[in-house]
C-alpha cells in the first residue's frame, strides 16, 4: 500500500513536470532562507546562555557606566551571596604584540583578567587546567585559534612568548575561543600583572579609574534584590563613591549582548534585538509566501482531482482518507524539499558567516538540529496540504461526476487573494531594501564637519610613545607625507568620558586630550577664539569646546572662561569649534572638550598625498619599524576606520536585499504557476474572443492587466506595511533620510515588470492561440 | 459569396497524417441557407472552419467576398472575421465570467464601437431573442437552450453576412432545439447567409440546400425542389 502510494504520488508529480518543480524549488528556497535564519536567530538569543549556573552570573553596571575600579573587589568580597568575583580590563583594545623566536605578532583581544573568570564562565580547556592557568604571576591563557597563529602545530604548553617587548609570558592553558559570548578574546593574563605592565603600584588599590568590567557569581540562593541593596548600602557607607549614592546593579549575563543601554562600556561584542526580530520575520515572510505556492499549485489543480476524489469516495472511500492522501503526498514533496534545502544551507552558512562576520555553528545531526528540521518539514508539510486536503475532501461525488467546474463568477479566489499577499510581502521587502540602502549611503556621505580623506593611523607602541618628536620628524622627511599629528583618539574612537560641576550639577562630556597638529589636520572649523597653539605653557591648560557644549554648560560667552576641575587642576578656554561627527553619524553629536595635550597621545595620524600613497606606506612601516621593532605596525585609514561603524547597516542592507530577492524568486514562482493554470482554464475564453476578432496585442493587454490589477492591490497593501516598519526602524537614527514617495512607486514597479517578465511567455502564446485547433480540445 | 476550390486539409502528428479534407469544391452564394452533413469525423468541423477563417487550408483556394483569403494571416483573418461571420457553437462557448450582456456585446468591443450605441444594439438583440430578461445572468445560470438563444445573440449582433452554426442544437432538447432552428431560419429570411453543420435530418430541413461530406469529400448536394 506504501509503495504504491509512493509510486502514485510520484507519477503524478512527473505528469506535471512544471508545477511539481515550482512547488519543490519554491518550498525548498522558502525552507532554506528560513533554516539560514533560523542559525542566525539561534546564535543570537542563545549568547552566553551556556554558562552553568547561568542564572547565578551577572555583570556589574552602575548608572550608565559598565565599568568600574579595579578596588572594589575587596568590597565585594566581603558579601557572602557574592561567590565570585572577577574583574576583566581589555585595555582600551590598545594594540599589543607577542615575540615567539623570530616571529613577532600582533596580539588582539587579551583580557587582562582574575583566575575566578574560569568559576564564572563556562570555558572549556583543550589543555592545562582551570585552578593553575592564571594562578602564578605572567601566565597566559590562549584560545585554540591564537595558539596555532603563534605556535603552529608544536605544543605550547610551558613555551614562553615575550609580550611588550620587556615581559616573558609562559602558556599554561590552550581553551576554547568563547563563540557565543559577548566577551571575545583570543588571550587571557593575570589582573595582578597589570601594576608591572603599566608601572602604576598603586593600580590595584586606585579608585579613581572606571576602566574594568566586573563579573560576579552569587550563591545560588542569594536573593539579587536583596544583595544588591546591601551592596550599595555597605559601599555608601564607605563613601566610595565620593559622595554620590551608588547605584549599582546586577545585569544577568545573558542580557549584556542585547542591552545596548550602557553607554560607556569598552571591548563588549552586542547583537541588536531589532535585527533579530526583522530578520526573523523575514524567515518567516519567505516561508510563508513558498507555501502559499504550494497552496495555490495545489488547488488550482483541484478540478483535475475532483474527479480522481469522486470516484473514490463513490467507490467508498472516506473523506479522512482522501485527506491523509493529500497530506501524505505534501509532507513527501516537503521532505524532498527540506534535502535540497539542507544542501542550500550547506552552500550558504559559508556565505552568511561572512556576511553577517559571526561563526554561526551549525550541524545537520545535531539532536536539536534534527529535531527542528524533522518538526519544520512535517509542519511545513501538513500546513501546506491542508487547504487543498479539506477542500479535495469536502467534495460531493455526485456534483463531481457530473462534471466538476470551478466556479468563478465575480468571486475573489483564494488563490488570487495568496497571490496578491506574496505581491504584498516582496513590494514591502523591495522598498524597505531600498531605504535601507538610501539610509546607509546618506550616513556614509553625511558630511561630518571633518575632513577624514588621506589619512592612515596606528596606536603607539610605548618605544614610539617616549620619542615622539623625534618619531614625527623622520616620518615628515617623505615628501609624499603632508603632516603627522599626534592625539588620544581618533574621531569614530573618541569615548573618553569626563564631567564638570557647574552650578552644582555635574555635566558629563566626551573629553579629548589632542594636539592642534591633529585638529588642523582634520580641518575643525573655529567658530570663536583660536585654535590651541605649540605652546608649552597651554599644554593641559588650555581647553576648546564644541558649540554643543558651550550650550550644554550654559556659557554665553566661553572663549576666556575658567574653570576648575579636581583632577585637571584650571585651564582656560581658547576657542569654540563647529560641531562635527567625533562619533559614528549613528549617534548624536553631544558636548566635546578638546584638551592641548601630548601626553595622553595613544595614536599617531599621517596625512599623505594620494599620489604617493605606496612609497608613504612603505616609509611608515621602515621607520616604525626603526623605532620599534618590538611590535608590527598595524594601520588604518581614518576613513575606512570611521565608516566600519555602518557595517552593521550595510549587512543589514544586503541581508535585506538578498532575502527580497528571495522573495520576489518565490513570488514570481508562484504567479508562474498560477498563470500557467489560468491559461490553461482560460484557454476556452480566449479562443472565443479570438473568433469574435479580438486581435493578440487586445488579448495580451487583457490578460495582463489582471496581473496588473493584483499587484495594484498588493502595492496598495505594501505601501503602508513597508512605511510604518521603515518609519519605525528609522527614527533609531538621530540623522536620517526623509522617506521619498518615488521609493515607493519604484518597488511597484519593479514588482510590476519582473511579474510582466514571468508571465510574458505564457501571455504571449495564449494570446497566440489557433482558435480553431484550441476548440478541437474543448 | 462563397467559392471553395480543391479545398485541402492535412493534419500531421509524429507518426500519423490525417487528411480531413481532400480537394473539396463548391460555391455557396449570398442569402442561402446550406447544411452540412455526414458521419463523425468526416471533415465536417474542419469545413466549417475554414470556411469560418478560423484556420487555413493546406491546399487549394478560398474565395471569401469574391478575395482569395486561404493564405490570409490570422490578423487578416481576424479582421475579415469581426466584420462579416457570426459564429453559433454546439457546445454554445460563451465566457462564464461574463454576463448574458457582457457575453453578447463582446463583439462590438472589438469592432471598436461607442459603449452607448453597444448598449442600445446589446439590448435590442437581447429582446429580440427573448433574453433580455436575463442579461445580468451569468451563462451557468441559464438552460442550455437560453445558453444557446444568447449565442446565436452574440452571433448576429454585428449584423454578419455569414452566419456559421455548428450543431447548433446538438445539446438542446428538441423544443429548445426547434426553437433555435426558428431563430437561424428567420436571419436567413432577412438575408443573412447560413452554413450549419447538422447530424440531425430535422435542422438539414431547414437549409435550402445539403452538402454531404464523406471521409473527407463531398459525396452528394442535395438542393430542395422549391427552390429549383
Amino acid at each position: 500500500m506504501t509503495r504504491k502510494f509512493f509510486i502514485i504520488t510520484f507519477r503524478r508529480w512527473f505528469r506535471d513536470p512544471v508545477n511539481s518543480l515550482i512547488n519543490l524549488l519554491g518550498l525548498a528556497s522558502g525552507l532554506a532562507a528560513t533554516l539560514l535564519i533560523m542559525v542566525f536567530v539561534w546564535n543570537e538569543i542563545t549568547m552566553d546562555r551556556h554558562h552553568r549556573q547561568n542564572d547565578s552570573i551577572v555583570r556589574l553596571v552602575q548608572g550608565e557606566w559598565g565599568l568600574h575600579a579595579p578596588a572594589l573587589k575587596n568590597s565585594l568580597a566581603s558579601f557572602p551571596a557574592i561567590e565570585k568575583t572577577a574583574r576583566i580590563d581589555m585595555m582600551f583594545g590598545r594594540q599589543s604584540s607577542v615575540r615567539f623566536g623570530d616571529k613577532l605578532l600582533s596580539l588582539n583581544h587579551l583580557f587582562f583578567t582574575d583566575q575566578e573568570i574560569f568559576d564564572i564562565l563556562q570555558i572549556h580547556f583543550v589543555a592545562g587546567n582551570p585552578q593553575e592557568a592564571l594562578a602564578k604571576p605572567f601566565s597566559m591563557v590562549l584560545t585554540t585559534e591564537q595558539a596555532r597563529v603563534i605556535f603552529g602545530d608544536e605544543n605550547p604548553i610551558g613555551k614562553t612568548v615575550r609580550y611588550s617587548k620587556s615581559y616573558t609570558y609562559t602558556i599554561t592553558a590552550i581553551v576554547e575561543p568563547l563563540k557565543k559570548s559577548h566577551l571575545k578574546f583570543n588571550a587571557l593574563a593575570s589582573f595582578e600583572d597589570i601594576p608591572v605592565l603599566t608601572g602604576q603600584d598603586d593600580f590595584l588599590s586606585r579608585e579613581d579609574q572606571w576602566n574594568y568590567h566586573y563579573y560576579l557569581k552569587l550563591a545560588p540562593d542569594a536573593n539579587h534584590a536583596d544583595t544588591k541593596t546591601a551592596l550599595n548600602k555597605h559601599l555608601e557607607k564607605l563613601n566610595w563613591n565620593h559622595g554620590k549614592k551608588p547605584e549599582f546593579r546586577f545585569q544577568p549575563i545573558e542580557k549584556v549582548y542585547f542591552d545596548t543601554g550602557v553607554p560607556y562600556e569598552f571591548g563588549i561584542a552586542h547583537g541588536s534585538k531589532e535585527l533579530v526580530i526583522s530578520f526573523a520575520l523575514i524567515g518567516l515572510f519567505v516561508l510563508l509566501l513558498a507555501l502559499i505556492n504550494f497552496v495555490n499549485i495545489s488547488t488550482a489543480k483541484l478540478t483535475d482531482r475532483a474527479k480522481e476524489a469522486g470516484v473514490k469516495k463513490t467507490i467508498g472511500c472516506s473523506g479522512a482518507r482522501l485527506r491523509r492522501q493529500i497530506l501524505g503526498e505534501s509532507v513527501i514533496l516537503s521532505t524532498l524539499a527540506m534535502l535540497l534545502a539542507l544542501m542550500l544551507v550547506e552552500l550558504m552558512l559559508p556565505l552568511l558567516r561572512q556576511m553577517l562576520d559571526r561563526p554561526l555553528p551549525f550541524s545537520v545531526f545535531s539532536p536539536f538540529s534534527l529535531i527542528v528540521i524533522v518538526g519544520l518539514t512535517v509542519l511545513t508539510g501538513l500546513l501546506a496540504g491542508i487547504i487543498p486536503a479539506t477542500l479535495l475532501s469536502a467534495f460531493k461525488p455526485v456534483d463531481v461526476l457530473k462534471g466538476f467546474t470551478e466556479s468563478r463568477n465575480g468571486k475573489i479566489s483564494l488563490r488570487s487573494l495568496l497571490t496578491t499577499f506574496q505581491f504584498v510581502v516582496s513590494i514591502a521587502l523591495i522598498s524597505t531594501t531600498i531605504f535601507t540602502w538610501q539610509q546607509f549611503r546618506f550616513l556614509s556621505n553625511k558630511s561630518l564637519g571633518i575632513q577624514l580623506e588621506n589619512i592612515v593611523f596606528t596606536s603607539l607602541s610605548p618605544e614610539i610613545r617616549k620619542s615622539q618628536e623625534a618619531f614625527k620628524t623622520a616620518l615628515e622627511q617623505h615628501p609624499g607625507v603632508s603632516a603627522v599629528a599626534f592625539t588620544n583618539a581618533v574621531p569614530g574612537n573618541i569615548t573618553w568620558q569626563e564631567s564638570f560641576e557647574i552650578d552644582g550639577d555635574t555635566k558629563q562630556f566626551t573629553f579629548l586630550p589632542t594636539t592642534p597638529d591633529f585638529l588642523k589636520m582634520i580641518g575643525v572649523n573655529i567658530v570663536a577664539g583660536n585654535l590651541f597653539s605649540d605652546s608649552e605653557a597651554e599644554l593641559e591648560s588650555t581647553i576648546m569646546l564644541n558649540q554643543e557644549a558651550v550650550s550644554f554648560f550654559g556659557w554665553e560667552n566661553p572663549v576666556g572662561h575658567r574653570h576648575h576641575s579636581e583632577f585637571w587642576g584650571k585651564y582656560q578656554v581658547k576657542g569654540v569649534v563647529q560641531d562635527f561627527h567625533f562619533q559614528d553619524a549613528t549617534k548624536e553629536v553631544g558636548p566635546l572638550v578638546l584638551m592641548n595635550s601630548k601626553r595622553y597621545s595613544l595614536n599617531v595620524c599621517v596625512q599623505y598625498d594620494p599620489n604617493q600613497i605606496a612609497p608613504v606606506l612603505a616609509h611608515f612601516e621602515n621607520t616604525w619599524q626603526r623605532f620599534s621593532p618590538e611590535f608590527p605596525l598595524e594601520y588604518h585609514f581614518l576613513e575606512d576606520n570611521f565608516k566600519n561603524y555602518y557595517q552593521d547597516l550595510r549587512m543589514q542592507g544586503r541581508v535585506f536585499l538578498y532575502f527580497s530577492l528571495l522573495a520576489i524568486f518565490i513570488a514570481s514562482l508562484g504567479l508562474y504557476g498560477m498563470v500557467a493554470h489560468l491559461a490553461i482554464k482560460r484557454r476556452k475564453a480566449i479562443c472565443i474572443r479570438k473568433i469574435h476578432g479580438a486581435s493578440s496585442k487586445q488579448l495580451y493587454h487583457l490578460l495582463a492587466s489582471e496581473i496588473l490589477i493584483l499587484i495594484s492591490i498588493a502595492f496598495a497593501g505594501a505601501i503602508p506595511l513597508s512605511y510604518l516598519f521603515v518609519r519605525e526602524w528609522l527614527e533609531q537614527f538621530p540623522y536620517h533620510i526623509s522617506m521619498q514617495w518615488q521609493v515607493f512607486v519604484l518597488s511597484g514597479l519593479l514588482a510590476i515588470v519582473i511579474a510582466l517578465i514571468t508571465i510574458s511567455s505564457h501571455l504571449i502564446r495564449l494570446s497566440r492561440l489557433n482558435p480553431a485547433e484550441a476548440l478541437r480540445y474543448e | 459569396m462563397i467559392k471553395a476550390e480543391k479545398l485541402k486539409k492535412v493534419f500531421r502528428t509524429d507518426e500519423v497524417e490525417t487528411t480531413a479534407l481532400n480537394e473539396v469544391s463548391f460555391s455557396i452564394l449570398k442569402g442561402e441557407f446550406v447544411a452540412i452533413m455526414g458521419p463523425s469525423g468526416c471533415g465536417k468541423s474542419t469545413l466549417l472552419n475554414i470556411l469560418g477563417l478560423l484556420d487555413n487550408p493546406t491546399g487549394g483556394d478560398y474565395y471569401f467576398l469574391d478575395k482569395e483569403v486561404s493564405k490570409s494571416t490570422e490578423r487578416q483573418r481576424a479582421n475579415l472575421r469581426k466584420e462579416n461571420i457570426g459564429f453559433v457553437f454546439q457546445n454554445f462557448n460563451l465566457i462564464d465570467e461574463l454576463t448574458v450582456f457582457e457575453n453578447v456585446e463582446l463583439p462590438l468591443i472589438y469592432l471598436g464601437m461607442h459603449a452607448r450605441e453597444r448598449r442600445k444594439r446589446v439590448t435590442e438583440v437581447l429582446e429580440q431573442m427573448q433574453i433580455a430578461h436575463r442579461s445580468k445572468h451569468f451563462p451557468l445560470q441559464l438552460s442550455g437552450g437560453q445558453q444557446q438563444r444568447v449565442a446565436v445573440a452574440r452571433a448576429v449582433i454585428a449584423k454578419p453576412a455569414l452566419i456559421l452554426a455548428d450543431e447548433p442544437t446538438g445539446n438542446l432538447d428538441s423544443a429548445h432545439g426547434e426553437e433555435v432552428m426558428n431563430l437561424l431560419n428567420d436571419l436567413n429570411a432577412n438575408g443573412t447567409t447560413i452554413i450549419m453543420v447538422t447530424h440531425s435530418q430535422r435542422d438539414a430541413e431547414y437549409a435550402q440546400r445539403v452538402i454531404r461530406l464523406f471521409d473527407g469529400q463531398i459525396i452528394n448536394e442535395n438542393i430542395k425542389k422549391n427552390l429549383l
